[in-house]
């Protein structure tokens, strides 16, 4: 294993950010180390040598992974944000939106498991949409519909 | 942090908006230019550029767009949008403003230092 792919390993190690973007940064981050080695070796310097000097002009990866982290972490709090929608869509329906109704037109009735779950679906559709680049939303996603799922049966 | 680290670390804005209002550029180049424009002034660790090229990226100040090259790897381009043409005049401004204001106390400083010799 190369020094550079020594380092891409650690600094994906470290970065903690969504599938896409991860790829995204290391494939930029290999790019320019290559064409610093390269410059290196012109200058004169072997393989091994050019590299190690690319990385340390480069700088540490647990650093650079950590000012990556927090650009990107913007996109994990959305999508954390996002997963919430479909609970609270869930449970604003049940709690407040169905009871106005029944008091306004005098409505005692139960509405059925189904209706629930078919708008509870169609709530949980709107962040699944928009959330497939985030890994940790959809973990997020998957935890607030098991919730709003069991709500629904309650 | 040294005070010429953290005005450097501040100026990393504007530097790159007006690097890259010249032509699209990318990260690796960037950091050659800004090296070789500043007689080595400006040569921090060049993986701090890209968290700033990634923040501008997502400010909308930047586009970046992937290149393949025929010889050796991808290259990410990053252009100028709009919205950093804008910026770049209103940061160019203040940093005007904010150098000429620092001369002008600093004048003072050295006008009374020469005095007292």
């Amino acid at each position: 294993m190369t020094e550079i792919q020594t380092y891409l390993q650690e600094l994906r190690r470290h970065l903690s950010v969504d599938a896409t973007t991860e790829e995204e940064i290391l494939k930029e981050v290999r790019s320019h180390l290559e064409e610093s080695a390269v410059a290196l070796q012109a200058e004169g310097l072997c393989v091994q040598e050019s590299q190690r000097l690319a990385i340390e002009r480069f700088g540490n990866a647990r650093e650079v992974a950590g000012l990556m982290r927090r650009v990107h972490s913007s996109s994990v709090n959305e999508a954390i944000l996002a997963s919430c929608l479909p609970v609270a869509l869930t449970l604003s329906f049940k709690w407040v939106a169905l009871p106005l109704l029944a008091s306004i037109g005098h409505w005692q009735g139960n509405p059925t498991p189904i209706i629930f779950g078919a708008l509870a679906m169609l709530a949980l559709l709107v962040p699944g949409l928009t959330m497939h680049r985030w890994r940790y939303g959809y973990a997020a996603w998957a935890f607030f519909s098991v919730i709003a799922i069991a709500e629904i049966g309650t | 942090m040294s005070p010429a680290r953290d005005m450097r670390k501040g100026s990393t804005t504007v530097l790159i908006l007006s690097l890259v209002a010249e032509r699209p550029m990318y990260g690796y180049q960037i950091a050659q230019e800004l090296g070789r424009r500043s007689d080595g002034y400006f040569d921090f660790k060049e993986g701090t550029l890209y968290p700033a090229l990634h923040r501008m990226e997502k400010e909308g100040l930047l586009r970046g767009e992937w290149q393949i090259v025929a010889e050796g790897p991808s290259r990410k381009y990053y252009h100028i949008t709009e919205k950093g043409k804008r910026a770049l005049v209103d940061v160019a401004a203040e940093w005007t403003t904010f150098s000429r204001k620092i001369l002008a106390i600093l004048e003072n400083v050295q006008g009374a230092r020469s005095g007292t010799m």
